[in-house]
């Protein structure tokens, strides 16, 4: 089983939660369950509803969409965009090796989203900044 | 340049601008000296002491009004440099045109050089001291003035002694040459100095920071200048102050020059020797002040000791006028005056120009040095033309009023001390966030159209919104209905009855009435609330209907009870809302089980108690909530461990603040309980802090000096929130000890934050950001402790001028700050706030606090501190170091009494075992 703090240094490693305060991270890690998939087996559906953060921590994921495929390895957060809008998966995800995912359930995450309001603004700014970068792409 | 930054106060890229300023400031002190003798030689000795000059005062200040219109004109067009180098080419232009007239010996001529005089005395160190208030920010002023002040010092001293000598030698005429040159090169020294601060000095006036200060530029009119000078208190007093020590400081000049005029009649160079040995001796006492007192007084005792030094000096001497031999008694009253003036007195009073704005600076301050003096000046003339008619032999009822006045002037200067401080948080206060908000009045036109088109909006939310606004509109239009009639006793009772059934229903109300069919049912119940007031008798019948069924009722009628009824218990049969809830899902639970607890019927408790020991819903959540409504004291450690699960937090929060006063001593003892889980003990001061009361405020102070760092920090901001409307009635020795226990761990931070350099590993990385984190936490505290005992909002703003991006901003957030520290806190709290570079900051702390500077005892020693999240991150770091210098910290950590830090210091034993923390963290767990 990880560690509390084995898991803050992976999720400090993650984009998603780059902006964070560290001690916010501690308590995502204290709700963060730690699962292991072989090699086939499906993470989720695209159009499955979004409830859980997944977190590639180890090993290789192919994303599938009508648009194409793509994998994807270590230390990458899964469709967190369907995860914070609360819609369905765009995408399947399926592990193309043994992989260890830790996943953190919506609930969870809302309580300590509302808890403590400075991990949300983190988060949002980090949102921010992704879509702007995309819109800055679109204009050029 | 190490040598410069060695014997001056000046950091190394401040050194070279103090000295040129301080050139500036000799030049110019050299020149005012030079022409002061000159001016009062040539009157006294070709024209004598007579009741003109008295009168020559007076027509100072006359003068001094178009003067400063022109100045203050100019200064709204060119920038300060091209201001500062016409005036003074000007300048010397005149003078030598003086030089030229000089020989024909024509009385007018003396009283025009010494109006001229009078006035450049007074424009030439106004000049720098305008340039150096743009120049530096407060704190740098305040460290900095005084060495421009000893320049202008020295410089007093030179020009002093060298018109005695040159008196004695060449005569006056040929010193108005040199002036001119000495003229030349201030203009010189000025273009350097803004060659090096284009953005201070080549600033055009337009070329404002801020919309305010824009806004002020154009209102810059002589009368909108003199109007803001008498309605802002602080530029009142100021210009108060400068009044009354122009006053005085005449009063004792005329006195001395009436005395000095009857003891050498027609003697011009005996009167010119004289003059020059006091003023070069007053410019001597000026320089011991200035290099042994102004810096120390300043730095330790503040702006408004530095302030009084001078008023209080004169108060004293005036009394030797009173008591002993009144020639000698002004002699020396003008020597003092003259000594403590251009040095102490003179920096402390350019300081509190800094804060300014600088827009605002050169017409403010040429109106108050140049009229309010002058006026001060004419004044003093007045009374001294006055008393010299009426009582020509009696010098000491001039000693009384020059007593009185400097009495006076004690009083202004305290109250200008208050209004500098005033000033700094103003500046801080103009750049806050301000609320955008604004109320919609449906009286007008816009305002309505927008609220009545948003109830056709598909956005649920938008439309609650604005049935909102209406419900706002229909409250106050009754409020101001019953004001009306409260006034006629008489005909209240019956109108009011009359008007609350059947009150005239608005045009906007057909819009609202659809939406009682509204889908959301938030939205068809505000909507039923808003019909209700105006159509109560058929409203309240449908709803008593709905209520009276043994079906659950439609969720609109219930969400009304819920959100709008003042007492849904007065509407509800306990009996059926029990068989309602039968069938009623989780949703309809959620509300069903806030009605329940706003009813307080003992009928109901089983039945929440059950649905709140139930699986995470928000009917579990609304059940807890309901519960706190009973305040009863049995379930009260029901809810207490309800505190401690995420989810139901702050459900369990709402319910215990219900309780009020009652639970106070209860989850007090449960902080100070040891097998209280943390969880919950960082939950009670934010269950504190909203009941408010002294037992709840006693409660929050001690749990500032608990060890946990959330514990510590909530409760903190608790007591800022209710000092924020209440007073505490603590006083600053209660929140000392924590203050000094902040500061000791900001320098434990920092010297964390040096010593772990350039962070590459993971753990590393975690470790500095997590350090980097707790440092601005720290300062966060520190502020949030200040503003616990400084007066309200100080420390709140001077937090946001210390976090801002303006050099000025945060120089004057750490100005107000030094200016209300007590005593004790000063030498460890200080240097925080100061401008030096951070291992310069950090070498402070570790001699204070004898804090280690090598890595592994500064983490071995942070071990022992009480965050056990910075630990966690400290071991993790140390996973990464490896055993060596390392493990006996680790061995006892595994003792710490936090769960986490343990488990850390376990994990860290194990990765060492295994081979390093890498290996330990890419391992699958099992």
């Amino acid at each position: 089983m990880y560690k509390t703090i084995e898991k803050v240094l992976i999720l400090h490693e993650i984009d998603v939660f780059s902006l964070a305060a560290t001690e916010h991270l501690g308590k995502l890690a204290i709700v963060c369950r730690t699962r292991q998939l072989t090699r086939g087996e499906v993470i989720y559906e695209a159009g499955a509803s979004c409830k859980t953060l997944h977190i590639l921590v180890s090993g290789k994921i192919e994303l599938g969409s009508p648009n194409g495929r793509r994998a994807i390895s270590e230390s990458c957060c899964l469709d967190y965009w369907a995860f914070f809008a609360e819609s369905p998966h765009y995408s399947k995800a399926q592990a193309l090796s043994d992989c260890v995912l830790f996943e953190l359930d919506f609930h969870e995450v809302s309580d300590i989203l509302t808890a403590e309001p400075e991990l949300s603004l983190a988060i949002l700014k980090f949102l921010a900044r992704q879509g702007r970068a995309v819109n800055a792409e679109s204009e050029l | 340049m190490s040598l410069l930054t060695r014997f001056l106060p000046a950091q190394r890229n401040e050194a070279i601008t103090t000295l040129l300023m301080a050139a500036y400031f000799f030049l110019a002190m050299a020149s005012v000296s030079i022409l002061k003798s000159v001016q009062n030689a040539l009157y006294l000795g070709r024209v004598g002491f007579d009741l003109r000059l008295p009168l020559i005062y007076v027509a100072l200040a006359v003068i001094s009004g178009p003067i400063v219109s022109l100045f203050r004109l100019l200064g709204l067009r060119l920038t300060q440099v091209w201001l500062t180098g016409l005036t003074l080419g000007f300048l010397a232009l005149n003078l030598v045109l003086f030089a030229a007239l000089i020989e024909r010996d024509d009385p007018w001529l003396y009283v025009a050089f010494y109006l001229w005089g009078g006035v450049v005395s007074v424009l030439l160190p106004m000049l720098g001291w305008i340039a150096a208030s743009k120049l530096f920010t407060t704190r740098q002023a305040k460290r900095l003035f005084a060495t421009l002040g000893a320049g202008g010092i020295l410089g007093g001293i030179a020009g002093g002694y060298y018109t005695a000598f040159a008196a004695a030698y060449s005569g006056v005429e040929l010193l108005f040459h040199q002036v001119a040159i000495l003229m030349a090169a201030m203009m010189l020294l000025m273009a350097f100095v803004a060659r090096l601060h284009p953005q201070s000095l080549h600033k055009a006036p337009s070329q404002s920071p801020s919309p305010e200060s824009q806004g002020a530029q154009q209102k810059l009119s002589w009368g909108s200048t003199l109007r803001e000078i008498t309605h802002t208190r602080y530029l009142a007093a100021l210009a108060g102050l400068v009044l009354v020590s122009g006053l005085v400081t005449t009063l004792i000049d005329l006195q001395y020059k009436w005395m000095l005029g009857n003891r050498y009649p027609g003697d011009e160079t005996d009167i010119s020797e004289f003059f020059g040995g006091l003023l070069g001796t007053a410019f001597v006492l000026s320089a011991l002040v200035q290099f042994l007192a102004t810096n120390p007084v300043l730095r330790h005792l503040g702006v408004g000791t530095g302030l009084l030094v001078l008023p209080a000096a004169v108060f004293l001497g005036s009394f030797g006028i009173l008591l002993a031999s009144p020639f000698w008694a002004a002699v020396v009253l003008r020597g003092l005056d003259g000594g403590l003036r251009n040095s102490i007195y003179r920096t402390s009073s350019e300081l509190l120009f800094v804060p300014i704005a600088s827009s605002q600076s050169v017409a403010v301050k040429s109106l108050i040095d140049l009229v309010a003096y002058r006026v001060g000046d004419a004044l003093a003339a007045a009374v001294f033309l006055t008393l010299a008619l009426m009582l020509p032999d009696s010098p000491r009822v001039m000693g009384f009023l020059v007593a009185a006045s400097a009495a006076l002037w004690i009083l202004l200067a305290l109250q200008v001390r208050e209004g500098y401080l005033r000033s700094l948080r103003k500046s801080m206060e103009i750049r806050s966030p301000r609320s955008t908000r604004r109320v919609l009045r449906m009286g007008e036109a816009v305002a309505e159209k927008t609220v009545l088109n948003a109830l056709n909006s598909a956005n649920p939310s938008k439309v609650r919104l604005a049935l909102h606004q209406l419900i706002a509109v229909a409250d106050s239009d009754s409020g101001e209905w019953e004001a009306q009639y409260s006034a006629a006793d008489d005909v209240r009772v019956e109108s009011r009855v009359v008007s609350i059934l059947d009150p005239a229903p608005p045009r906007w109300l057909p819009s609202v009435e659809p939406l009682e069919r509204h889908p959301d049912r938030r939205v068809a119940a505000a909507a039923f609330s808003l019909i209700c007031r105006y159509r109560r008798e058929q409203s309240i019948q449908r709803l008593k209907e709905a209520l009276a069924s043994d079906q659950l009722p439609s969720p609109p009628y219930l969400d009304y009870l819920d959100q709008y009824a003042a007492s849904p218990g007065h509407y509800l049969d306990p009996q059926r809302v029990l068989r309602w809830q039968e069938g009623a899902s989780t949703e309809q639970g959620e509300l069903l089980a806030r009605l329940m607890g706003k009813t307080r019927s003992e009928l109901f408790k089983p039945l929440l108690l059950n649905w709140a020991q139930s699986a995470r819903s928000p009917r579990s959540q609304a059940a807890i909530d309901a519960l706190g409504r009973y305040g009863d004291p049995e379930l009260a450690d029901f809810l207490v461990s309800r505190l401690g699960r995420n989810w139901s937090r702050l459900s369990a929060r709402r319910a215990l603040i219900r309780y009020g006063d009652a639970i106070v001593d209860r989850l007090i003892a449960l902080l100070r309980q040891p097998g209280c889980s943390l969880e919950v003990k960082r939950e009670i001061p934010l269950i504190l802090a909203r009941i408010n009361t002294q037992e709840s405020r006693a409660g929050l102070v001690a749990a500032l000096y608990l060890p946990d760092v959330t514990v510590s920090y909530r409760a903190l901001k608790g007591l800022n929130r209710i000092r924020d409307f209440d007073d505490l009635s603590y006083n600053s020795a209660s929140f000392l000890p924590i203050l000094q226990l902040w500061s000791k761990q900001y320098y434990e931070l920092l010297n964390m934050d040096l010593a772990l350099g350039e962070a590459s590993t993971p753990a590393l990385r975690l470790l500095r950001a997590a350090v980097r984190e707790r440092l601005e936490w720290t300062i966060e505290k520190i502020f949030r402790g200040l503003g616990l005992f400084f007066p309200v909002g100080d420390a709140y703003y001077s937090y946001l001028g210390y976090t801002s991006d303006s050099r000025e901003l945060r120089a004057n957030a750490v100005e107000l700050i030094e200016s209300r520290l007590p005593g004790e806190l000063k030498k460890t709290m200080l240097p925080i706030f100061s401008e030096g570079e951070t291992p310069e900051i950090a070498r402070i702390g570790r001699r204070v606090f004898g804090l280690a500077s090598e890595l592994p005892r500064i983490l071995g020693e942070a071990l022992f501190e009480r965050d056990p999240w910075l630990k966690c991150c400290i071991l993790a770091a140390m996973a990464e170091l490896g055993p060596r210098g390392y493990e006996p910290s680790v061995r006892q950590a595994l003792e710490d009494i936090h769960p986490r830090v343990s488990e850390t210091a376990d994990w860290v034993l194990e990765a060492w075992k295994s081979g390093g923390a890498e290996d330990a963290r890419t391992v699958p767990g099992d």
